[in-house]
């Protein structure tokens, strides 16, 4: 009777990893999508891009103005979210990465902790049409 | 006896003086009320028989409803007038802003040919009713360099020639002749002289608008080839002329079948069939008794037009800065037809035109023109007199005022602009001094470069210029037309020969022409593609504004000068090259840059700030208390130094002026220009401004 109960226990839980196949996803994969901002520390308004590649592609807009596009490539080491501008210029700062659902939250490593927290949403069309290219690919 | 003989003839001695003093005194006054009254003088290029004379308000009013037999005698005294009418088109709906510039009080006199302008200048200039008189000087186009037809060179010399970049593949145009548009887009290929980028950058700029048919640019030129293929989608219509009756003025907007704009050499309608019999080079058309000279050159302002609006993506001949995507959304272009061949428009009818502009809808006039003398002083331009070298100026007082009519904002013909805009030529003299009007405070005059930021060896610069185009540079060493302006053309008489060097002579549909009459509709483009933009984002600008954009929306070309006899140039040609691509990016927003709070930290702003100028910074409170600044940013070679003591955010206020002449006192004030940028200070930042 015990070893039913395990058995069952083991196929619900089995059958609950297979539902969601997000979960057998490692960190590093789940960041690989296109981001959207939903709370910066100042004004402004990024999508970020992170390739399977390792490569990505930000746009941003601080204050108003076009959104201006930075390409480079960043890396995962745990949770530590790390990158480099195509122009040889490394981020500002790493990050440590949260993951909850489609919510993204990144937190500057250094004694600022600025925290922006990112949503998935695909990029428009019309930010891509209209940004202006700082860092270009390599 | 003898003493009181000798008294009374000392007394009418000294009356007799007095009186002598009092002749001289009022000669004297009656000379300084003439020569303030009249405004400059000529070397006989003016139109005979005919006169400007300014009214003062009330008797300009008397005229108006019929009494000018009343007070002409006054005027004219004895002198046989032969009409006297007002000298400008004024509709009722703009007489008050007519009236702000006096527009209202210019009549026009025509009398006898035979006697002396002079002579009467200095008859009413006596006129206590008399405000001023202005000889009915002729306008000077701004001729182009060289003109060369393009076809043949194209299909015989393609390989040679080369293309200038992936511009018909990038932007999904058909246009066959675009690849040798090198002033569209310069990828630096079309030859080993050319640099990378010395284009007018709308490549990138097409992927955010190519037009807007809302757009009408007035082409203040020869006649524009309303019937060219390339053009004809592109001509402003007049619907309700074109949908009128020929010989009535069916909008009544005070000229007849103006059915895609004026001819205002001769006071004729713009006539599809002038331009067509010069297509097929049939004989001189009359219209209503006038004869037009079908070889006379309609070739500098088709080509001119088409640099501004010829279609795109049409499968036809060329390419253009605004001319749409082939969707019928280009921006329109009205002729202003000012000159014909040899025959010139002279001040009243150039007015006439400017005001015909503002009336009809024309929010941008191209002009590639302007008075060849070298000009120092604004007063010399407006009021006459002689230059240093001898020449004589005569004054263009009444010009100056339609143009500024035109230029007023109660006049603006834009949703997204007030007021309207006036491009120049800087002229093709070699002079270190823009010709007038573009040398103007208020309008832009533009200087030409070839395919590698080098200026045009014809090319005016120094004081009045404000920016550089493309206008192209003949080798004449190649015998190599590519590194010219092609544009649209007019085929004349199938007897002329093809590549003649004459402004009069093409026989092709598509010309190679160089000069800054052709930089001067790239500006016009670009302008005209800024207009569509901020339509796009629903964004309204003043014209003060559009010129800070436009004139910080530029590359510096002196960086690509060699010096040696070429250093003349450097600073001296505008703040840099027209770039549509950073004039749609102003256009957009006000560009915020990141800097890490703490540290004095340099932002590259030389895409906004050309290094050759120099600038004022200005800083409000509230952004200073908010970045925490304890002195004052500055800007070297085009970095901005700053430290942010505070995390925060702001505004500075970047001032220059360009074109002014530090030399004379008085001499050419330049154009004062802004641009503001916006800092935001964190507690890391990178320098290339990324948000991570």
């Amino acid at each position: 009777m015990k070893k039913l109960l395990y058995i069952l226990t083991a196929i619900v839980v089995l059958a609950s990893c297979g539902k969601n196949g997000d979960e057998k996803q490692t960190l590093e994969q789940k960041v690989c999508a296109e981001w959207h901002s939903t709370q910066l520390p100042i004004s402004g308004d990024i999508y970020i891009d992170f390739n399977g590649d390792k490569t990505f592609e930000l746009y941003q807009q601080i204050g108003e103005g076009a959104y201006r596009l930075y390409r480079g490539t960043w890396n995962l080491e745990g949770d530590l979210l790390t990158g480099r501008y195509n122009d040889g210029e490394d981020w500002a700062c790493s990050y440590t990465v949260a993951l909850e659902g489609n919510k993204l939250t990144l937190t500057s490593s250094n004694s600022a902790a600025e925290v922006s927290v990112y949503e998935k949403s695909s990029i428009p069309a019309s930010v891509k049409e209209s940004c202006e290219t700082v860092v270009k690919s390599l | 006896m003898k003493k009181t003989i000798l008294a009374l003839a000392a007394l009418a001695m000294i009356g007799v003086s007095c009186s002598k003093q009092e002749s001289v005194h009022e000669q004297a006054a009656q000379q300084h009320t003439l020569a303030a009254k009249l405004v400059g003088g000529t070397d006989g290029a003016t139109v005979p028989g005919s006169i400007l004379v300014r009214l003062d308000a009330e008797s300009a009013g008397l005229v108006k409803d019929g009494g000018f037999s009343l007070i002409s005698a006054e005027i004219f005294g004895d002198m046989e007038v032969t009409s006297f009418a007002s000298a400008l088109p004024i509709q009722p709906k703009n007489a008050e802003v007519a009236r702000k510039y006096g527009l209202d009080q210019w009549f026009i006199a025509e009398f006898d040919q035979q006697t002396p302008v002079a002579s009467v200048a200095g008859k009413l200039a006596q006129s206590s009713r008399v405000r001023s008189v202005q000889y009915n000087k002729f306008v000077e186009p701004v001729m182009s360099d060289k003109v060369f037809d393009a076809e043949d060179f194209i299909a015989t010399k393609a390989a040679e020639a080369g293309s200038a970049g992936a511009l018909v593949a990038d932007a999904g145009f058909n246009d066959p002749f675009a690849v040798h548009q090198w002033n569209l887009y310069n990828d630096g290929s079309i030859s080993p002289d050319a640099v990378a980028g010395a284009d007018v950058g709308v490549r990138q700029a097409w992927r955010l608008t190519a037009g807007d048919p809302s757009v009408v640019v007035a082409i203040f030129d020869c006649a524009v080839a309303t019937r060219h293929e390339d053009l004809k989608d592109a001509v402003w219509q007049n619907e309700a002329e074109i949908n009128g009756q020929d010989d009535v003025d069916d909008d009544g907007n005070g000229f007849i079948d103006d059915k895609n704009g004026f001819n205002f050499v001769g006071c004729y309608a713009i006539n599809a069939d002038y331009v067509n019999g010069a297509l097929n080079g049939q004989k001189q058309t009359a219209i209503k008794g006038k004869t037009l000279n079908s070889t006379a050159g309609s070739g500098h302002g088709t080509h001119v037009a088409g640099i501004i609006g010829a279609t795109n993506n049409n499968g036809k001949g060329v390419s253009s800065i605004a001319g749409g995507t082939g969707n019928g959304d280009g921006v329109r272009l009205m002729t202003c037809q000012i000159f014909e061949g040899s025959s010139y428009c002279a001040d009243a009818q150039n007015a006439a035109a400017f005001i015909y502009a503002a009336d009809n809808g024309a929010c941008i006039a191209q002009c590639s023109y302007g008075n060849s003398n070298i000009i120092k002083y604004d007063d010399l331009y407006l009021n006459g007199g002689e230059t240093e070298d001898g020449a004589k100026v005569t004054g263009s007082t009444l010009e100056n005022a339609a143009l500024r009519y035109f230029l007023d904002p109660a006049n603006s013909n834009h949703e997204s602009l007030e007021g309207n805009m006036a491009i120049f030529a800087a002229g093709n003299h070699k002079n270190p001094y823009s010709i007038y009007p573009g040398a103007l405070s208020y309008v832009i005059s533009v200087t030409a470069m070839g395919w590698d930021f080098l200026p045009g060896e014809y090319t005016n610069y120094g004081p009045g210029c404000k920016i550089v185009a493309p206008g192209g540079q003949y080798n004449a060493e190649a015998g190599n037309y590519a590194s010219m302006i092609l544009s649209t053309g007019v085929a004349a008489a199938a007897t002329q020969s093809p590549g003649v060097e004459t402004e009069k002579g093409t026989n092709r549909n598509y010309v190679y022409m160089q000069g800054t009459s052709m930089a001067c509709p790239h500006v016009s483009g670009v302008v005209a593609l800024g207009i569509s933009y901020a339509k796009k984002l629903g964004k309204k600008f003043t014209r003060e504004q559009m010129h800070s954009m436009l004139l910080t929306s530029v590359t510096d070309i002196d960086q690509f000068n060699p010096g040696g006899s070429m250093s003349k140039y450097v600073g001296q040609m505008g703040t840099g090259a027209v770039d549509a691509w950073k004039f749609l990016m102003a256009i957009e927003g006000t560009p915020t840059f990141l800097a890490k709070a703490g540290e004095t930290v340099k932002i590259d702003l030389s895409k906004y700030c050309s290094p050759s100028q120099t600038y004022e910074i200005a800083v409000d409170a509230a952004t200073r208390q908010s970045l925490g600044l304890e002195s004052d940013p500055v800007i070297r070679n085009g970095y901005l130094e700053i430290c942010c003591k505070n995390i925060g955010a702001g505004k500075l206020t970047l001032s220059s002026s360009v074109g002014q002449d530090a030399t004379l006192e008085g001499g050419i004030g330049g154009m004062a220009y802004t641009r503001e940028i916006s800092i935001a200070s964190r507690p890391f930042a990178t320098s290339n401004g990324g948000w991570l």
